[in-house]
């Protein structure tokens, strides 16, 4: 292998990294509150074969804040299993789920509390909290047809984080509604008219 | 006279966008050079139709990029132009400078509702 050959390998690799932990992270603050075996199977997975590819354990080579993220995810995962243990009940992780609402009123992320002696992983879950998009709109999105729906919500997204950084969280949600709303809102006037169309032909009028 | 394959307005200016941006070009991407260069604000949901349209005409392929955090771990989707493509959108632009040949002034045209 070439050093081109092998940034280009490391890249991929992080880049594959980097998508399994914003989805893990997801499933995380958004009611899933476990994250499954098979989830984490990817994530080690994924960081393995990092580390095969480049054919040496040099995990020092990884971007510091993909380091960073790599390790709360462990810590995360760890205060899950911690929790889960010290409770009896037998959906064990549902105490640690708040469902919380935001001070402006609108429904906010799921906000998570640890039980004692379990140190949090703050500064990671309450980022994510503060940059995800409305769940509600984002749910909207899932009505739109299925071609092309993973990368259209993902635009939506990027856009939406880099408003978050351009401006701030109440300006990027938003112009995020707007958007969501205009993107919906002929599909369901489309719906409403072939209904009525049908209903009106069942009527024979 | 070529095949009849005919590009809308909108068609047009996603496929410049597309070869302005070589290997860059997906939905986020697209959009904002439509609106810095066009001037024009159009939503995700006309890119996208637009894309699947000229996807299915042969005009332009797309390949599934890497995904990152940024966008919640989806994958992009970059998309090319193909050479039907670049052909039907060259020849387009001929037909449009074919029809503006010889016509050198417009200025006043319009707000003077004057014949030419």
């Amino acid at each position: 292998m070439t050093d081109h050959d092998d940034d280009k390998v490391k890249d991929e690799a992080i880049a594959a990294l980097r998508g399994i932990i914003g989805a893990l992270k997801r499933r995380v603050l958004y009611g899933t509150t476990t994250i499954s075996a098979s989830a984490k199977q990817s994530a080690a997975s994924a960081a393995l074969s990092v580390v095969l590819r480049r054919g040496e354990t040099e995990l020092s080579d990884l971007p510091d804040d993909l380091l960073q993220d790599l390790v709360n995810l462990g810590a995360l995962s760890a205060n899950y299993q911690r929790a889960e243990q010290a409770s009896d009940e037998s959906t064990p992780t549902d105490h640690l789920i708040d469902k919380g609402e935001e001070s402006d009123g609108v429904a906010g992320p799921r906000d998570i509390h640890w039980p004692n002696g379990v140190e949090p992983v703050r500064a990671t879950v309450r980022n994510e909290l503060e940059t995800s998009p409305p769940r509600y709109a984002e749910l909207l999105l899932q009505l739109l047809p299925r071609n092309h729906r993973e990368s259209f919500v993902g635009d939506h997204e990027e856009e939406y984080q880099d408003d978050v950084r351009e401006h701030d969280k109440r300006c990027a949600d938003r112009r995020y509604f707007r958007e969501v709303v205009q993107e919906v809102c002929p599909l369901i006037l489309r719906w409403v008219e072939r209904a009525l169309t049908l209903y009106l032909k069942l009527r024979g009028l | 006279m070529g095949s009849a394959i005919e590009l809308s307005h909108l068609e047009q200016v996603v496929m410049w966008a597309i070869v302005r941006l070589r290997d860059n070009a997906y939905g986020v991407t697209i959009r904002k050079e439509i609106a810095q260069r066009a001037g024009r604000d159009v939503t995700f949901g006309s890119v996208y139709a637009t894309l699947d349209r000229l996807e299915r005409k042969g005009m332009v392929t797309s390949r599934k990029g890497e995904a990152t955090a940024e966008r919640g771990g989806r994958a992009k989707l970059y998309f090319k132009i193909s050479a039907l493509g670049a052909e039907t959108l060259n020849r387009a632009g001929q037909q449009l400078a074919d029809m503006k040949r010889g016509i050198s002034i417009l200025t006043g045209y319009a707000s003077s509702g004057a014949v030419l």
